[in-house]
């Protein structure tokens, strides 16, 4: 999966006061950190919070780590539960919130996906992901897109492998009626 | 459209190898099923596609620095939490310190000025006492006395029992009109009994 000893002397060096270790360690894991906060919220705003938040903690908490899993795992463990903290806070506020239907789209206009074709499959990725339950959402996502097993998902989640399976057949399920019927 | 499980468990590995072969035989005598699943497998991809998309690359490269800012920035401000927590208490200490250092000076204040009246009254009292008779004879008082005896002790009583004005009005009696009232219905040995127990007990 990862360089597991290169993780090991990053943290160290980390650990020992070395700050350069920690650019390090953003640089090799921004992208995983950004694409799964990306999926789980759906745009690039949010997912940009989110990220800010995941570096936040890791700073903060890198020095606490202690291998029980791998580094991988445990950024992968922060990112999912900040990307569904953010998104039930999110609701809330929205509830609550005057906002009106045309400031959250232009909230959504903004984006750095430059190639139009891809930003529209994107959307619509987005768009049939976000009508599944969050924890639905984010087996589906760690293993389809993570390509990641049930045993390591459970490691992130903290859920039975037999729970994330049967998430991940309803996810599936739900995200193959709601295709068919748009194209019916 | 309802969806097929068995497709599901399948393009997910989660069948048995019996499971699968029994699948695999249905699927191979069946054109619709073939069709079914390669829907499934169609949609999974479309989904699943947009892995690897490419977004604006000084994105990337400025996390770290965005992220050093922010850093600074909530060093600072964990400072104002800090001052405003330690002020508040500091406030709630002296306004807790300054109530109970007024009270407490209040009520000697008020005790000191009690325990002198007690003492004012226990002293007339026994002079008066001393001068006349051990014992009062409630029928021989003239209403001058009987006056004094009552003011005196009406203030024996309220200064050990903390009595306030107010109440000290409900206790005391109009020495004329409720006294008689009260000795009425007892003879006069009985009264002056049950008054010169009273005053016994309370000061002797």
């Amino acid at each position: 999966m990862t360089d597991s000893n290169s993780d090991f002397e990053l943290v160290n060096s980390f650990i020992a006061g070395s700050e350069s270790a920690f650019n390090k360690i953003v640089l090799k894991y921004q992208q995983k950190i950004y694409w799964h906060a990306r999926r789980m919220t759906g745009n690039h705003l949010d997912a940009d919070e989110v990220v800010q938040e995941v570096l936040i903690v890791l700073y903060n908490k890198l020095k606490d780590f202690q291998f029980k899993s791998s580094l991988y795992t445990w950024i992968y463990k922060i990112t999912s539960t900040r990307s569904i903290n953010y998104l039930r806070k999110k609701n809330l506020r929205q509830y609550f919130s005057f906002e009106d239907s045309e400031t959250k789209g232009l909230k959504s206009k903004e984006d750095l996906v430059k190639n139009l074709e891809a930003k529209e499959k994107l959307d619509r990725v987005h768009e049939v992901l976000n009508k599944i339950p969050l924890k639905q959402r984010e087996v589906f996502i760690l293993r389809n897109f993570d390509e990641l097993s049930y045993e390591e998902i459970s490691e992130i989640t903290g859920g039975s492998v037999g729970g994330l399976k049967a998430n991940y057949f309803h996810a599936i399920k739900k995200i193959m009626e709601l295709v068919k019927n748009d194209e019916s | 459209m309802k969806v097929n499980d068995k497709i599901i468990l399948y393009l997910d590995d989660q069948m048995s190898e019996e499971e699968k072969r029994i699948f695999e035989s249905e699927l191979k005598n069946s054109i619709v099923l073939q069709k079914e699943l390669e829907d499934y497998q169609n949609i999974l991809k479309e989904i699943t596609e947009p892995k690897n998309i490419l977004i604006e690359e000084n994105y990337f490269s400025q996390m770290i620095p965005k992220l050093r800012g922010r850093i600074e920035e909530r060093k600072k401000l964990k400072i104002i939490p800090k001052l405003a927590f330690g002020i508040t208490t500091i406030a709630a200490v002296l306004i807790v310190f300054f109530f109970t250092f007024t009270n407490k000076s209040v009520k000697n204040e008020i005790n000191s000025m009690n325990t002198e009246n007690a003492q004012n009254s226990n002293t007339e009292f026994s002079s008066i006492l001393r001068n006349g008779s051990n014992q009062i004879n409630l029928g021989n008082l003239s209403n001058e006395e009987a006056a004094k005896y009552d003011s005196v002790f009406n203030k024996m009583i309220s200064n050990a029992l903390s009595l306030t004005p107010q109440s000290i009005n409900y206790l005391s009696a109009d020495n004329n009109t409720e006294l008689s009232n009260m000795l009425q219905g007892i003879d006069q040995k009985e009264a002056n009994d049950i008054y010169n127990q009273l005053l016994h007990k309370k000061i002797f």
